[in-house]
């Protein structure tokens, strides 16, 4: 499907560091984070736990701890410079222009009201709407979110619903006021499989209704595949690889990308080969290595990535590794071993 | 199709219509208002030295059979043999010993080791239970050994389980199961928890144990990639019931049973452009709840291909084309999905 003339630039993200005050001092979180987002346009930030793809979310959303600090960069949402505005400001665009869908459908709904009265409470409140209109308008995007006989299940409450369903309530919820972003955190980690499969679906379907972004949190290589255009993959705080999933993932340009493409089971594999692995663990944010903070785990390292932090490497179209080797990786098929 | 090699003589673990249901009661009078049939007649051998896979949704009562086959729950019907011997209601004493041969590894590595022992405790507490295995003297050198095997530094022995990662707690659960040198592992969702570079070094690790020690597993998990790398037969489950069952490649290339081919074609894959597979089948509806499966076959009101004569009559598992499968329609189903590719 070729994109629409000019398409509209709706988030960006520059040079975003964040931190974290703790008793041993301050601890990054973000450095230098940069990522963009046009109208309609699904990017995902890939990443295992503790890369910083959620704390990314928070930054954008104002959702972030107290202890947490923002140590520079701008984020621009619709050219609005949110980190300029008043935090109140941009708590109130939440909700209204940007949605946000948790992992976890059940702490996301409060189990003391009736999912009617709180989809309707969006309304009333943000639109200024009766409590009629309200209830109407509620009963319609439960109803787009494909929950079966959408009235009558206003006056449920939120135990009354399934996993499956209670995340569509939350994806109702935040679509409901038709915004422009959507940001969504793990949306289907705590989900089965099928069910999986459908909230995929219904994400993609209501994104293309609308004309929505998507920005999707996950550490699932085959969602990302699934629903995305363009994936950002982040470990230790950092993006290191960005670009078309599809260029990404069959010439990823970083060492981390081709190391989890590689630890994923294949269909037909030998079984009694063993999977590659990154060896060790992610750095501690306390003591991130000096130079490339992959170079410990990374079996193609050399001298200048113990010293030498890389740059992002332009690999064309879009497609960039931060890898003082890019190059070399995509034009080079050595398995990661 | 071609038999597959003969099996092993006898199966080291056989569930023979394996039933574990539990009593729902009333709040004040403690009577019995209804029952659930978490495990509701299962039927799956376990070959010695080789590694089954059970796979399906929550709620299809994977974890409940492997509860039973470790002796944490107890069977309401059916039997568990191991090794030929009857097991399901084992008392206390012959639990412990079992105990020597069946071991368990739990999902939740920040659960399941208690956080006021150090690793070197958790691990050589076993031995208090079975002292013949190991003499007090020889503790500290096998502990040393176990924690090297499994890959953490022996140095690291008096360490608590939270300065711990994900990985490496994981890491202390598999050291701790083989202790006592089981011949079965029962794996509740070993890897589920664990990031995608960690969970590959856990099942790599898995691998080799079961070379060296000869052990076998019970593999159970949602991730269907992760199941078949490891595994040499797969069980599929759904509310309770195996629904498919035979060996890994054939399922996975072909699967029979109408909730194998939906649950296959849903798994995302990270390079869905790289391989042919066929079109995505998204069922409707969630799993129903177990405390009123539906009639007839418990898959019918999901299913893509349900027919009148589904709705009344319960399928058996029954032969075909090499497995064995619990629908009506088996053979029109299998010929619904293609051969896979070869890579």
């Amino acid at each position: 499907m070729p994109p629409a003339a000019s398409p509209q630039r709706c988030l960006s993200v520059t040079d975003l560091a964040v931190g974290f005050n703790t008793r041993g001092g301050a601890v990054p979180a973000l450095e230098e984070v940069s990522f963009h987002l046009d109208a309609g346009e699904t990017l995902s930030l890939l990443g295992e736990s503790g890369s910083g793809k959620s704390v990314s979310a928070q930054a954008i959303m104002a959702l972030l701890p107290d202890t947490a600090f923002v140590g520079g960069g701008a984020i621009r949402f619709d050219g609005r410079d949110l980190l300029a505005l008043p935090r109140r400001d941009t708590r109130r665009l939440c909700g209204t222009e940007m949605g946000m869908v948790f992992q976890d459908p059940l702490t996301a709904l409060n189990p003391v009201f009736t999912v009617g009265e709180q989809i309707a409470e969006l309304f009333r409140i943000r639109r200024g709407m009766g409590r009629r209109a309200a209830r109407d308008a509620a009963a319609e995007v439960i109803d787009a979110v494909g929950i079966p006989d959408a009235r009558r299940r206003l006056d449920n409450f939120p135990h009354q619903f399934s996993g499956g369903m209670r995340q569509r309530l939350v994806i109702a919820m935040a679509i409901a006021l038709r915004p422009r972003l959507l940001i969504a955190d793990e949306p289907t980690t705590a989900l089965d499989v099928t069910v999986q499969a459908q909230i995929m679906d219904l994400l993609s379907r209501l994104q293309r209704e609308n004309n929505m972004a998507m920005l999707l949190i996950t550490h699932d290589l085959g969602v990302v595949a699934d629903v995305t255009d363009r994936v950002a993959v982040m470990y230790a705080g950092r993006i290191v690889e960005t670009g078309d999933v599809r260029r990404v993932y069959d010439r990823p340009g970083h060492p981390y990308t081709k190391g989890l493409l590689a630890s994923v089971p294949a269909a037909g594999a030998d079984r009694r080969q063993p999977l590659a692995t990154i060896g060790g663990l992610p750095p501690n944010p306390q003591s991130r290595p000096q130079g490339c903070a992959f170079h410990p785990r990374c079996p193609f390292a050399q001298d200048i990535c113990r010293t030498e932090r890389p740059p992002m490497v332009e690999l064309g179209d879009g497609h960039g590794a931060s890898c003082h080797f890019a190059r070399e990786m995509v034009a080079d098929d050595r398995p990661f071993a | 199709m071609i038999a597959p090699s003969p099996e092993p003589a006898a199966p080291l673990l056989a569930l023979d219509n394996l039933e574990v249901s539990f009593a729902i009661r009333s709040p004040v009078l403690r009577r019995v208002l209804m029952r659930v049939d978490a495990v509701a007649g299962v039927d799956l051998e376990v070959a010695p030295g080789r590694t089954l896979g059970v796979v399906g949704e929550s709620g299809c009562g994977k974890s409940t059979m492997a509860r039973a086959i470790v002796g944490l729950e107890r069977p309401t019907g059916g039997a568990i043999r191991f090794a030929g011997e009857a097991i399901g209601n084992a008392d206390a004493r012959r639990r412990r010993l079992l105990a020597r041969d069946i071991q368990m590894i739990f999902q939740d590595p920040f659960a399941s080791l208690n956080p006021r022992k150090t690793v070197a405790q958790i691990i050589g507490e076993v031995w208090d239970v079975h002292p013949d295995l190991t003499p007090a003297a020889g503790r500290e050198r096998e502990i040393a050994r176990l924690m090297e095997r499994v890959g953490l530094g022996p140095d690291m022995a008096g360490r608590f389980p939270h300065q711990f990662s994900g990985g490496q707690r994981q890491r202390i659960g598999i050291a701790r199961a083989i202790a006592l040198r089981p011949r079965l592992i029962v794996c509740d969702e070993p890897v589920s928890a664990l990031d995608v570079s960690v969970q590959a070094q856990t099942l790599n690790l898995l691998a080799e144990l079961q070379q060296e020690y000869g052990l076998a597993y019970l593999f159970i998990a949602h991730d269907l990639a992760v199941v078949r790398h490891i595994s040499d037969a797969l069980a599929v489950m759904y509310l309770g019931r195996i629904v498919e069952t035979g060996p890994v490649e054939a399922i996975y290339r072909r699967p029979a049973h109408p909730y194998s081919i939906a649950l296959l074609s849903a798994i995302p894959v990270p390079r869905p452009w790289a391989v042919q597979r066929p079109p995505r089948i998204v069922l409707q509806g969630d799993v129903p709840t177990p405390l009123k499966p539906p009639s007839g076959c418990r898959f019918h009101t999901r299913c893509f291909m349900a027919r009148e004569r589904c709705r009344h009559e319960d399928p058996a598992l029954r032969p075909v084309a090499g497995r064995k499968v619990a629908c009506h329609f088996a053979e029109e189903a299998l010929a619904r999905t293609a051969p896979e590719a070869a890579p």
